[in-house]
């Protein structure tokens, strides 16, 4: 995907800072560039980068196609990469004790994250279904 | 509409988990699955598929 010769990413500098960060993560990890550790880092500094273009883009105004085109093509990257880092992580038998006191569990537990927010934007769950669902849980308070 | 605290707590949890640092990632997750799963058993259901 181009990310910088489209109009609807040069009119929102986030998500053009966000797909400029994923390649050259993607391109660091697939060099072996900087070490594991490195990568895990980069690649949670590039997840708050993407939230914060979210909030920006999605949530604090109504999103257009392509907001939500980037926004579901960013968070697949972002979990394909965040598996990609759990595998290296188990083949590396754990991450090294850090500064930043991250471990396994918690890219793990980010991952599951990603995954609901895809679920949550773009899930197959059926409208009707999903406010039966709350009306069961929550007794019909939340629309 | 009137306030609901299961709910609250459990939004006030997604976005604790959303916004706190790396490190924090493991726990934060804990408690938004436990609130979660202590709703769905509240409610008797066991899936939401």
């Amino acid at each position: 995907m181009k990310t910088t010769d489209d109009p609807a990413v040069a009119d929102s500098p986030r998500w053009q800072a966000v797909g400029l960060l994923i390649d050259q993560n993607s391109r660091d990890l697939l060099a072996r560039r900087y070490g594991l550790l490195q990568e895990v880092v980069s690649w949670f500094k590039v997840i708050e980068l993407f939230r914060q273009a979210e909030f920006e883009r999605l949530i604090e105004q109504t999103p257009t196609p392509a907001d939500r085109r980037y926004h579901k093509t960013w968070l697949a990257t972002l979990i394909a990469e965040g598996e990609r880092l759990l595998t290296e992580i188990r083949a590396s038998r754990g991450l090294a004790r850090n500064q930043a006191g991250i471990r396994l569990s918690d890219v793990e537990a980010t991952v599951e994250e990603l995954y609901d927010t895809q679920a949550e934007w773009y899930g197959s769950i059926e409208p009707q279904r999903r406010k039966e669902l709350l009306r069961q849980v929550f007794h019909g308070s939340p629309s | 509409m009137a306030r609901h605290p299961e709910l609250e707590a459990i939004l006030q949890a997604r976005y604790d988990l959303e916004t706190c640092g790396p490190n924090e990632k493991t726990e934060r997750r804990a408690q938004l699955e436990s609130l979660l799963q202590a709703a769905l058993s509240q409610a008797g259901i066991r899936s939401l598929s």
